[in-house]
Formats: C-alpha cells, structure tokens, sequence
C-alpha cells in the first residue's frame, strides 16, 4: 500500500472522528408532557433540544396540526427547553393524530410528528366545526448541523460510525471474490489435458492466500457492524435484535464467511483447499448480494436502505451528513484494505517461516 | 486454539452474556437515553476502536510467532 494512501486513510479518519462527533445537531423536539388531546382546553408541556424558546420568546408561537391547523392560544416558555402551551381546540376533531409545531426566530419551526392522539370520542368524520385558518410560519434554520429526526435525536451520528462498516465488507469481500476467481482462472489456463505444474500450482496459491486474508479482515467489519447495530437498534427500536430481513440477513452473511474460515480449517492439502475454498466463496459473494442488496427491498422493513442503492439514498442523507458520511466510507475502506494489506502479507511470511513453500 | 475455536468461543461468551445485560437494561436506559442519546454514538464508537485494537492484537501475536520460528533456525 502507498504511503500517500496511507497518510490520506490516516487524515481522513481522524476527520470523521473529530467532525462526526463535534457538528451541533439543529435544534428539535424530543416530546410533550401529555400523550392526548381533547376538545375544549388543552395545556400540556413541549420539550426542546438544543432550542432558544426563552431567548427568543417574543416571536414564539405553537400549533397543532390534524387535518386542519390549530394555533395555539397561550405559548409560554419556561426554560430555552421547555414550552407551557394552552390550546383551544374545536368539539369535533377528524384528525386522530396531530403533530406539534414550534415556531421562533432562532430555531425555524420545528416539527413533532404524530406527537398526540386524539381522544376517541372527539374522532367525527365530517368537517371540524370551527377551522382555524393560520398560515404556519414556515422558517428555515440555517445554521450547519446534523438533522434532528425524531427517535433518533443525537445517534444519527453514527451513520458515520455504522454504516461504513458495511462498505468496508462489501469492498474487502469483493477483492477476495476476485482474488478466488482469479485463482480458477490460473488454474484453467494450463496446458489442456496436462496436471498443472507443481511451480505454477504453488505460485497461483497466492490468490488464495489473498481472498482468505480479505475475507478473515472483512469479517471483522461484519461483526463491528452486527455489534454497532445492535447497540443502535436497542436505543432507536428498544430491543438488540429485531426479526428485519435486513438483520438476518447481516447474520447469515456472517455466518457464511466463518463457515468460509471453518472450510478452510478442515483441509489438509493447500491446492485441494484453495480450489475448494474458491468455489465456495464466488458462491458466498453471490449469496451475501443477494441477502444485503437484493432481499431487503423486497420485504417490509424497519431498517433504512431501501431505496435505490443502500445507505446513499436512505436517510435525510442532507449536506451537513454528506460531508462527513462520504470521507467516514472512504476512510474506512482504505483502513480495511491497509489491514488486508498487513494480513496477507503476515501469512506469506508464516509460509515461509513454517516453511509450506517447497 | 484454531480459529473455529476461538469463533465457537465468541459465540458463546455472547451467549452467556445475553441474560446479564437484561439485569442492567433499566440502569442503562437512564443512562442512554438521557442527553438526547449521545452516549449510543460514544458506545458505537468504543466498540469499533476495542475491535480494531483487538485484531490489531491477533495480528501482533501471528507477527512474533512468525519471529520466533525464524529465530530458531
């Protein structure tokens, strides 16, 4: 590996580390006090991150919004983080959910989604009684920071985190899958009818040296990524580990390349378990695409990725992300081949240390 | 110990470890949750660094095996 690739895998890293930790998250809302709403006289309190509702309390301003919007007579604010809000809403309501708007000088607006249920009784079909007709204020926050989404909140960071691991696996596995066809290849390429000659034999083995080392480094991104998942997956959906096709499909990945490992453990001759090995892992590339790529966006999941290609498009992916998600897959793609690097290198010395090579 | 060892043993050890972490998950939702979830990120991020260290590890350990049956020769 060049020193230049090196030094640039070394910097780009450290940027990812410093900037996916330190770019401020914009302000949002986490929650409101009450989970209900009913005709008549509602107050109930709206809880801020990182807001300005004090700083800014002249230009503050609420609503709620079912089918219709309704402004919020009383906003007051308690602290930058919390709100004390009265609203007055109509007898009949035919929305059952609404969503919480907050709207200031500083922040923007900014939005609750589906924060309030509607009290059942309250639910009519027809039109609301008394519409209020309120143009929602709608101001863009402009200054730079990662998106707050709902649930979320400040673990959208690990996109930087998470996500390139699986990159690093999809790259290093696709350079074994190569070094594994290009091992047939050599193999093929001798003289028809002929046994390949034991020089040959033994120089083409270096292909087969290269894959196992990719897929021994790119199963340890699989399992950073299956732990770094699982620890977000408690934190976003409450339980480490969901029935996603995604999630099975991560752990069959990995099950597939230790089995690659285990293969390789059980055979004796070097050529018999590089020819075996070879065929067995073109057919565990094929299998990991099918059950990564293809699969998920077939069936109904909570994982985000679905849509085009995975992880690029999914997400609010919006500048601010961009910036550190893009050097994050690089970075790490070139820590992984750095790594696949030494490895094989480790395991051409160990040949001839252990003297394998006649 | 061979690598179907060591992975065998890794599974088990998650195993064995799957009934303690439910102990603590009350404790650790507070903790977690709180600051609006940072904490996930730092614990996301500890997790990669120990992984790296760790394989950097194994590759150490291969590296002096290898000097050693050099030195012997």
């Amino acid at each position: 590996m060049h020193p230049v690739l090196k030094v640039i895998c070394a910097s780009l890293l450290l940027y990812v580390a410093v900037f996916s930790l330190w770019v401020p998250m914009v302000p949002g809302l986490t929650g409101t006090d009450k989970r209900e709403v009913k005709p008549g006289l509602n107050t109930f309190r709206v809880y801020g991150y990182r807001t300005h509702f004090s700083q800014s309390s002249a230009s503050l301003q609420a609503f709620l919004e079912g089918d219709s919007v309704y402004y919020c007579t009383e906003v007051q604010a308690l602290s930058d983080h919390e709100l004390a809000v009265e609203c007055v809403l109509p007898d009949t309501l035919s929305a059952p959910i609404m969503s919480v708007y907050v709207n200031n000088d500083t922040d923007g607006t900014i939005y609750l989604p589906l924060a309030l249920r509607t009290a059942a009784a309250a639910i009519s079909s027809g039109k609301d009684a008394g519409r209020c007709e309120v143009k929602v204020k709608n101001n863009v926050y402009t200054a730079f920071g990662f998106p707050f989404q709902p649930v979320i909140f400040e673990s959208i960071r690990n996109l930087m985190w998470h996500v390139p691991m699986w990159f690093t696996m999809f790259f290093l596995m696709f350079i074994s899958v190569v070094q594994s066809v290009a091992y047939m290849l050599k193999l093929q390429r001798k003289p028809s009818g002929e046994a390949l000659d034991r020089q040959s034999g033994v120089t083409a083995l270096v292909h087969d040296r290269r894959a196992a080392a990719a897929v021994s480094v790119g199963l340890v991104f699989c399992i950073l990524g299956l732990l770094t998942g699982s620890i977000w997956a408690r934190f976003t959906w409450t339980a480490w580990w969901t029935n996603d096709p995604q999630l099975n499909g991560a752990l069959v990945v990995f099950l597939l390349y230790a089995s690659y490992i285990v293969l390789r453990a059980t055979v004796e001759d070097d050529e018999k378990r590089a020819r075996l090995s070879a065929v067995y892992n073109i057919f565990a590339f094929v299998m990991m695409v099918v059950l990564l790529m293809v699969m998920p966006k077939f069936v109904a999941s909570l994982h985000p990725g679905k849509e085009g290609t995975p992880a690029f498009s999914s997400y609010d992916l919006d500048a601010s992300l961009r910036a550190v998600f893009y050097p994050a897959v690089a970075a790490w793609i070139l820590f992984g081949y750095w790594l696949y690097n030494l490895r094989h290198r480790i395991s051409r010395l160990q040949e001839t240390a252990y003297e394998h090579i006649p | 110990m061979n690598t179907f060892h060591k992975i065998f043993a890794l599974c088990a050890l998650l195993c064995i470890g799957i009934p303690a972490f439910a102990q603590f998950e009350e404790r650790m939702n507070d903790v977690f949750y709180s600051t609006g979830k940072i904490k996930v990120v730092i614990a996301v991020a500890a997790v990669i660094l120990l992984g790296i260290l760790a394989y950097v590890w194994r590759l150490d350990r291969k590296v002096s095996r290898i000097e050693k049956s050099l030195r012997k020769k």
